[in-house]
């Protein structure tokens, strides 16, 4: 909705993206906590570095998806909704019509009555 | 053999009924929606304006440049017999629609959501089924009141009314608030995903940016001070470093707080929890109230069996 199929597909991209970067993040981590454990003090310093290259990743997809996103025009989406707000207002004003309906026929049936008993 | 034909379609018909028709109450959840816009608003609206501000003084210094027409006058050529003419307006031949989002499209989006909103708190209340249903009552109250007139019509009217009056207005209520709530249900579902991408697109467009992404920046670069001066051996350079990854992280979370986006997820949220709340059941004592109104119709349906 609202988004060209090329936009779709380059989030869809950066969804993907997103996945790969956060399993890689995992392994990354266990292996810098098991280097932490076992007071490899290299082994954990060469781990929080490859984290932080993932956490750039991670700042550039944030990024790459706000750039796509705001490519993208609002004023579709705004009819769409106003088109709902529309639908909205008709069901309330439905809601009324019976409401009124059934009231002029109450009054109808009262004039009704009274004429009843003055022509009896 | 009919009898216990009957109760078994009377049950089912119930359990049909309670799958479908439960009211839920949702105001609660569309006044939590309507909260957050308004703080969006508040947060948003007066940003937007001067962006929009600058947006339209951008585009008609362009249409100026390449000599364009910037604005025509509309109804401005026709005085009335005071020498008014109310419906005097400027018209801005520059499309701020199109293209990709902008504060005037952002403005607009704030203002059909509100519109949107509204309805929804309109339709929430039972203030227009309840009315149906008052006014149901006084038509069986007034076909019951005309078994006094002498009319056989009438008097037919009135007998059937008066049989069937209670039954007749429980009816037409349950009818009534059916409606309504299928409306909401309705209106909810075919806003959700717009409302989503709605939500989207201005928090992109407001935190592309902004400070939230500066801030996430700067994190990350704090970060990896850290771990190059941890690799250093320089005590006096990683407790600089230390200090500086403190306060980046505490400016990356105010940043977030007061970002559009975090504000945006929650109405995200937010409308996401009533349309789950207007498509499963509802709670214990609505679904009794339910099955009392569905009695009251299957009371009519057996009266006539």
């Amino acid at each position: 909705m609202a988004l060209s199929s090329e936009q779709n597909r380059a989030l869809q991209k950066l969804d993907e993206l997103k996945k790969q970067r956060k399993a890689a993040a995992s392994e990354v981590k266990k292996e810098r906590d098991e280097a932490r454990k076992t007071g490899d003090r290299q082994k954990e310093i060469s781990a929080k570095k490859v984290l932080v290259q993932l956490s750039r990743v991670n700042l550039l997809i944030t990024n790459s998806r706000r750039s796509i996103l705001a490519s993208t025009s609002l004023t579709d989406l705004n009819k769409k909704l106003a088109q709902a707000t529309s639908r909205g207002r008709k069901a309330q004003e439905n809601l009324k019509a019976v409401s009124a309906s059934l009231n002029a026929l109450a009054n109808l049936i009262r004039i009704l009555t009274k004429l009843g008993n003055i022509f009896a | 053999m009919g009898c216990t034909m009957n109760r078994f379609c009377h049950s089912i018909g119930v359990i049909l009924f309670l799958n479908g028709c439960t009211v839920p109450n949702v105001t609660p959840e569309i006044a939590s929606s309507v909260d957050l816009l308004a703080v969006t608003d508040s947060q948003l609206r007066p940003m937007l304006r001067s962006r929009a501000a600058d947006e339209v003084r951008n585009a008609e210094q362009e249409l100026i440049l390449s000599g364009a027409t910037v604005y025509e006058t509309e109804d401005c050529d026709d005085s009335d017999e005071y020498g008014l003419m109310a419906n005097c307006r400027l018209r801005f031949l520059a499309d701020l629609d199109s293209g990709p989002v902008n504060a005037t499209q952002a403005l607009t989006a704030l203002n059909e959501m509100e519109a949107y909103f509204a309805i929804l708190l309109v339709l929430a209340s039972d203030e227009d089924s309840n009315a149906v249903r008052t006014q149901a009552q006084e038509l069986a109250k007034a076909l019951n009141d005309a078994a006094e007139g002498k009319s056989a019509a009438l008097a037919t009217l009135a007998e059937d009314a008066g049989r069937r009056g209670d039954a007749f207005t429980a009816t037409t209520g349950f009818l009534a608030g059916q409606y309504r709530i299928g409306a909401l249900r309705s209106l909810v579902r075919r806003a959700d995903p717009v409302i989503e991408t709605q939500t989207l697109i201005i928090a992109a467009y407001l935190d592309l940016d902004g400070e939230l992404s500066a801030a996430h920046s700067a994190l990350v670069d704090a970060e990896e001070e850290v771990v190059n001066a941890q690799a250093s051996g320089d005590p006096r350079r990683y407790s600089e470093a230390v200090e500086s990854l403190k306060t980046a992280h505490f400016e990356y979370q105010t940043a977030q707080n007061e970002s559009p986006s975090y504000v945006m997820k929650l109405l995200r949220q937010s409308h996401g929890q009533l349309l789950a709340r207007l498509t499963t059941g509802g709670s214990a004592q609505e679904v009794l109230e339910t099955v009392t109104e569905i009695e009251s119709v299957i009371n009519v349906l057996k009266e006539d069996v």
